[in-house]
């Protein structure tokens, strides 16, 4: 039951901003799961991570007038999730505890390779055990490529913020993926 | 190894990371797309439009209703409804031919209701006034069509509607009869009655709903087609405030004797 025929992005998009129900409904399949993918990275769980989705794709509908055809539609949607799911979190949990600290210069070394040898389902669990502030601040910064200015903003908080709360995190993600290296190593040398 | 690097082996593996959603999340997206964005234009334009056609049709009637007062006011189109005034019947316009062609004149006869539909009230003899003011009278003929009113006429000249017989309105003037059929003519029963014992009155027109309670009366009769209606206003021309003078709820019956 999908399409009848082929449409392009920009054609889908006229339809959609018409309100055509089918062509809104082949929008929302044609990017939901990468849009997923960006949510589950933000939301603590499963289930959070589709509401951060529903609400994302009811934003992108309302705001599809807005969207003159510049730069990528994947991009822009994209953009729109990730402030929904900041939103919807703010909203659904406590504020962010984002402590402006400097970063303790807890360089674990690690292995490129190490990282490498993850999943991206391993990487993706890492990610989502991380605590709000830093969670969100790494998303942002090295999966999004917001700058510490942006982030700054988005999250309100200050730039020096955004910085201590990266290097903490990509502190913890490295002592994670050690340990997860560790129970890999056990399992397969086991 | 270096912070870039570690954050680009991240999001090599992230960034494109696709989970399937439930079956469950389109449907609410959906929901909340509907009837908020898809419908809302449409619904906008239609109530818009009901809105519109709601206030002519009543604004039809009212000015149907109300007391002539000007050429412009003579519509088209008059229901033919005997009030409980005096002169219960309605008119219609009856216009001088100049505007014959705009006005649908009312002239169903109803068998079952044994009304009138059409009565030409004034004569052109009887009433000076009207004469010289044709488009005051909202009904008005030509003096040649007088002659057809089927109805009788009293010493003075006026017409008395027989409502209790048919009263077939033959006038002369072809184009003035047009039927109006989705226009109301049903006349209370009570009216009817009341008919013979009134007469028309001398110079002004006195059938047309002077009171909010006779307009109500009007609109309810359209729909309550028992003899006694679910409500009932007073209509006469004396009093300046309407007054319930019947209820018939079917359980609840009230009514009052004297109208």
């Amino acid at each position: 039951m999908f399409l009848e025929h082929k449409y392009t992005i920009p054609e889908l998009i006229s339809r959609c901003k018409a309100g055509e129900r089918k062509a809104q409904e082949l929008l929302y399949k044609q990017f939901a799961s990468k849009m997923l993918g960006v949510c589950l990275r933000y939301a603590t769980d499963r289930m959070e991570a589709e509401d951060m989705l529903q609400n994302g794709f009811i934003r992108v509908f309302q705001k599809l007038a807005d969207y003159r055809g510049e730069g990528s539609f994947e991009g822009w949607i994209r953009r729109i999730m990730v402030h929904c799911s900041i939103e919807y979190y703010r909203k659904h949990h406590k504020m962010m505890q984002v402590v402006d600290f400097e970063s303790e210069g807890l360089d674990v070394a690690i292995d490129a390779s190490a990282v490498a040898r993850l999943g991206a389902a391993e990487m993706m669990a890492l990610v989502q055990t991380l605590s709000p502030g830093y969670k969100m601040v790494f998303n942002l910064y090295a999966i999004e490529g917001y700058s510490h200015h942006e982030i700054s903003e988005i999250m309100g908080i200050s730039e020096g913020a955004s910085k201590s709360q990266l290097s903490r995190a990509r502190a913890i993600l490295r002592e994670l993926v050690i340990k997860m290296e560790g129970k890999n190593y056990e399992q397969h040398a086991g | 190894m270096q912070d870039k690097e570690f954050d680009a082996l991240f999001r090599s593996k992230l960034e494109d990371f696709e989970a399937e959603p439930s079956a469950n999340v389109w449907p609410e997206i959906e929901a909340e797309l509907s009837p908020g964005k898809r419908r809302s234009a449409w619904v906008a334009v239609l109530s818009i439009a009901a809105c519109l056609l709601a206030v002519t049709a009543f604004g039809w009637w009212i000015l149907d209703s109300k007391p002539v007062k000007n050429a412009s006011q003579q519509m088209a189109y008059h229901p033919v409804q005997q009030t409980k005034k005096q002169l219960d019947l309605k008119h219609d316009t009856v216009a001088p031919a100049a505007n014959i062609a705009n006005m649908n004149a009312i002239a169903i006869v109803k068998p079952q209701h044994k009304v009138v539909q059409k009565l030409i009230e004034k004569q052109a003899s009887a009433k000076p006034a009207a004469e010289g003011t044709p488009a005051t009278d909202p009904s008005i003929t030509k003096p040649d069509e007088q002659t057809a009113l089927a109805s009788t006429q009293n010493t003075r000249g006026e017409l008395i509607p027989d409502a209790t017989e048919h009263i077939a309105l033959k006038i002369n003037a072809p184009e003035v009869i047009k039927i109006d059929p989705p226009v109301n003519i049903k006349i209370p029963q009570t009216a009817i009655a009341m008919v013979p014992s009134k007469q028309a009155q001398p110079k002004t027109v006195k059938h047309r709903a002077h009171t909010l309670g006779d307009l109500i009366n009007k609109v309810v009769a359209s729909v309550d087609k028992r003899k006694d209606k679910f409500i009932e206003f007073t209509d006469t021309d004396d009093d300046d405030e309407s007054n319930i003078t019947g209820i018939n709820l079917g359980i609840l019956k009230i009514k009052k004797e004297n109208k």
